[in-house]
C-alpha cells in the first residue's frame, strides 16, 4: 500500500531524514520508535504533505485504485481524499469553526471524491454519534470550536474521531499516546483497535513502548538520526523498553 | 439659534477637523468635509415607539434630532420615554462631542426598570434608511438610555449611513446597580455614507454591559466607545467584527476606565480587510490607582487579504494600580498556515479551507454572544462575509 524508498527530507535547509526505506501493507500495524529529534514526526508530516518539508531525494508511492501512485505529486487534500490520514501530535485549535462543521465538511469532501453523495446535517449527525461512542466522547464537543479549550486528552480523542469519520486506508498516528493518562490511553487504543480491518494500515509513531501494550504492532522500526537502524517484530519494542535507545545506537 | 448662524457654525466646525498631529485622529482622513458642503439635516418628524407583542419586540425609532414629540403605541411595563430630567453627560473630550453643544439638539431618554420583561427585544433605530438627499447632509442625533437597578435589557441599535449623509450619533447608557445590558450595534451603509458614533457607558456596582459592534458597508465609520467602571464588580465587554472591502474605512477607538477596584473589562476586535480598505483599532484601558484587583484584557486580530489593505492597531494599557491582571495583544496577518494545513490534511480544498477560516474569524465573536444575539449578528454579517469570501 505504501512504499517509501531512500527518502531524504530537509526542513529549513537542514537534512532531517537521511534515507528511509519502508513498506507498509494493507492490514498491518507498524510502530516507529525513536528518541527525540530522530525524525519521527517529520516522516508523518511528509506523508501528509506539509509544505515546510522538502523532499530532496527518494520516492513515496501509495496505492490508489490498485495502482501505485507518486504520493509527492498530490496536494494535502488529495492525499486525504485518497485515504491518507495523520493524527497530529499537537492538534491545531481553530477559533470560530465548530467541530461539527469541520468534520462534516471534511467528510463530504472525501465522500464526494470517492463517489458518494454528500451527507445532510441530519445524516451526518447520526454517523457522528456512532463515531463519538468509539472514544466515549460527548456530543457537546461537536458544537465547540475545533480543539479550542480542549484538554490534551480531548484533543487526541478528537483526532481519533476524525480518523473514524474519514475511514482512511493509511493512518499515521504521531505520538498519539503523549500527554494521555492511562484511562485515556486505553480509550484511544481501544478506538484504534475497533477501526482496524484487513484493508487498512496503521503506523504508530511513538516514543514509548506503553502504547504498544494496547495496540499490538506487526512490525517495529527504530529510527535514529534520520535513518531506520533496526526493524523487527513486536519483541523489538520490549527489547527497547529494557535496554533503552542507547543500547541500540 | 437661527438657521444662518447654525449653518455657519457647522461649516466652521467641519472645515477645521482635528489634524494628523492629534494622537486620536492621526489615522483619520477628513478630506471629504473639505470637498463637499454639508448642510444640517432639519427633518422634524415625530419619534415613535411601538410594542409588537407577538414578536416580543419593541421598535423605537429616533426620527428627528429636534422633535420632542413621541408617538407611543402600547408600551410594555417597565419602559418609559421622556425628554425631561436628562442625565448629566460627561465631557469625553472628543471632536464630535463638541458639536452637540453648538448645534440645536433635543435629547430623549429611555428608562428601563426592573419590571421590564428581559425576554423582550428592543430595537432602537438611531437612523434609518432615507431617500437620497439633494445635497450632502450632516445628521446630529443623541439619545440616553437608563437601566434602573436590576433592569435586564437586550437592545439592538440600528444605524444606516445613507449616501451623501454624515451621521453623528451620541448614545449614553447609564447602568444602575445590578443591571445588565446586552447590546448589539449594527451599522449598515452605502458608498458615500459616513458616520461617527460616540457611545458612553456608565457602570455602577455589579452592573454589566456586553456591547458588540457589527459594521456592514458604508464608506467611512468611526466608533468611539467609552466605559466608566464606577462601582465594584462592574463589568464591560466590547466585541466587534468588521469585514471591509473596496475603499471602506472603519475606525474603532475605545476607552475603558477602571475607576474603582474589582472591576473587569474585556475587548475583542477582529477585522477582515480586503481591497484598499483601511481599519483602525486603538483600544485604551486605564486602571486607576485605587482600582486594585481589577482585570483587563484586550485583543485585536486582523486578517489582511490584499496588498493594499491596511490596518493601524494600537492596544494600550495604562496601569496605576499594582495588584491587577491585564493583558493585551494584536495580530496582523494572512490566514494561519497551520490552521490551513490542518483543514487541508482532512480533505478540505484550499479555497474552502480559506473561506472556513475567514468565517471562523467572525464566528469567534459570534460564539461569545447569547444565542439570540448570535443569530441576529450572523444574519447581519452574512452579506459582508459572503461578498468577501465567495467572490
Amino acid at each position: 500500500m505504501l512504499v517509501i524508498k531512500d527518502l531524504h527530507v530537509e526542513v529549513d535547509g537542514k537534512e532531517v531524514l537521511k534515507g528511509i526505506t519502508l513498506t507498509v501493507k494493507a492490514g498491518e500495524v507498524h510502530a516507529i520508535m525513536g528518541p527525540n529529534g530522530s525524525g519521527k514526526s517529520t516522516l508523518s508530516k511528509v506523508i501528509a504533505g506539509h509544505p515546510a518539508y522538502q523532499v530532496t531525494q527518494g520516492t513515496i508511492e501509495f496505492e490508489v485504485n490498485f495502482k501505485m501512485k507518486n504520493l509527492l505529486e498530490l496536494s494535502p487534500e488529495e492525499r486525504a481524499r485518497e485515504g491518507v490520514f495523520l493524527a497530529y501530535q499537537y492538534p491545531i485549535e481553530i477559533p470560530g469553526v465548530s467541530n461539527f462543521d469541520f468534520l462534516k465538511t471534511a467528510y463530504n469532501s472525501v465522500a464526494k471524491h470517492q463517489g458518494f453523495a454528500a451527507a445532510t446535517d441530519e445524516d451526518f449527525g447520526r454517523l457522528l454519534k456512532k463515531k463519538l461512542d468509539i472514544v466515549k466522547m460527548n456530543e457537546s464537543f461537536m458544537e465547540r470550536p475545533v480543539n479550542l479549550g480542549f484538554s490534551g486528552g480531548e484533543k487526541k480523542k478528537n483526532e481519533i474521531i476524525q480518523m473514524a469519520v474519514l475511514s482512511p486506508r493509511l493512518a499515521f498516528l504521531d505520538e498519539t499516546d503523549s500527554g494521555l493518562d492511562i484511562d485515556a490511553l486505553k480509550v484511544v487504543s481501544e478506538g484504534v483497535n475497533q477501526l482496524r480491518t484487513k484493508e487498512n494500515a496503521f503506523v504508530l509513531v511513538t516514543h514509548y513502548q506503553r502504547l504498544l501494550n494496547y495496540i499490538i504492532p506487526d512490525h517495529v522500526h527504530v529510527l535514529a538520526d534520520g535513518k531506520i537502524i533496526k526493524s523487527g517484530g513486536k519483541e523489538l519494542a520490549q527489547q527497547l523498553e529494557s535496554k533503552g535507545y542507547e543500547g541500540l545506537i | 439659534m437661527d438657521l444662518v448662524s447654525t449653518a455657519s457654525t457647522l461649516k466652521n466646525f467641519l472645515q477645521n477637523p482635528p489634524g494628523k498631529s492629534q494622537e486620536d485622529w492621526k489615522y483619520t482622513e477628513f478630506s471629504f468635509f473639505k470637498k463637499q458642503d454639508y448642510v444640517l439635516s432639519t427633518a422634524s418628524e415625530s419619534n415613535s415607539a411601538q410594542y409588537f407583542a407577538e414578536e416580543k419586540k419593541i421598535v423605537i425609532t429616533l426620527r428627528s434630532p429636534f422633535s420632542k414629540e413621541w408617538v407611543l403605541q402600547n408600551l410594555p411595563q417597565g419602559l418609559r420615554i421622556t425628554t425631561d430630567d436628562l442625565q448629566k453627560t460627561p465631557d469625553l473630550g472628543g471632536y464630535f462631542d463638541k458639536i452637540d453643544a453648538q448645534l440645536p439638539i433635543t435629547r430623549s431618554k429611555l428608562v428601563f426598570d426592573e419590571t421590564f420583561d428581559s425576554s423582550l427585544l428592543v430595537e432602537l433605530v438611531l437612523h434609518g434608511k432615507e431617500t437620497m438627499a439633494p445635497q450632502h447632509q450632516f445628521v446630529n442625533k443623541s439619545v440616553q438610555v437608563v437601566l434602573k437597578k436590576r433592569a435586564n435589557v437586550q437592545l439592538v441599535e440600528k444605524t444606516y449611513l445613507n449616501q451623501k449623509q454624515f451621521v453623528n450619533m451620541s448614545i449614553q447608557y447609564f447602568l444602575e446597580e445590578n443591571s445588565k445590558l446586552e447590546l448589539l450595534k449594527v451599522e449598515k451603509g452605502q458608498a458615500d455614507g459616513r458616520g461617527c458614533q460616540t457611545s458612553y457607558f456608565s457602570l455602577s456596582q455589579n452592573s454589566e454591559v456586553q456591547a458588540t459592534t457589527a459594521i456592514i458597508g458604508g464608506e467611512w465609520s468611526r466608533h468611539n466607545l467609552h466605559a466608566h467602571l464606577m462601582g465594584k464588580d462592574a463589568r464591560a465587554q466590547f466585541l466587534s467584527a468588521s469585514v471591509l472591502s473596496n475603499s471602506e474605512y472603519v475606525d474603532h477607538h475605545t476607552w475603558i476606565d477602571h475607576k474603582v477596584g474589582n472591576t473587569q473589562s474585556m475587548q475583542r476586535y477582529v477585522n477582515v480587510i480586503n481591497d484598499e480598505a483601511h481599519a483602525v483599532f486603538n483600544g485604551r484601558v486605564f486602571i486607576h490607582r485605587d482600582a486594585q484587583k481589577s482585570s483587563a484584557e484586550q485583543n485585536n486580530r486582523n486578517l489582511l487579504l490584499s496588498q493594499k489593505a491596511r490596518i493601524d492597531t494600537k492596544p494600550e494599557l495604562v496601569i496605576e494600580a499594582d495588584d491587577v491582571k491585564a493583558k493585551h495583544g494584536a495580530t496582523v496577518g494572512q490566514l494561519n498556515a497551520d490552521e490551513l494545513f490542518y483543514l487541508r490534511s482532512r480533505g478540505i480544498s484550499k479555497d474552502q479551507a480559506q473561506s472556513m477560516l475567514m468565517k471562523g474569524f467572525v464566528n469567534d465573536i459570534a460564539d461569545r454572544l447569547s444565542s439570540r444575539f448570535k443569530g441576529i449578528f450572523l444574519h447581519e454579517m452574512a452579506s459582508a462575509v459572503k461578498a468577501t469570501v465567495y467572490e
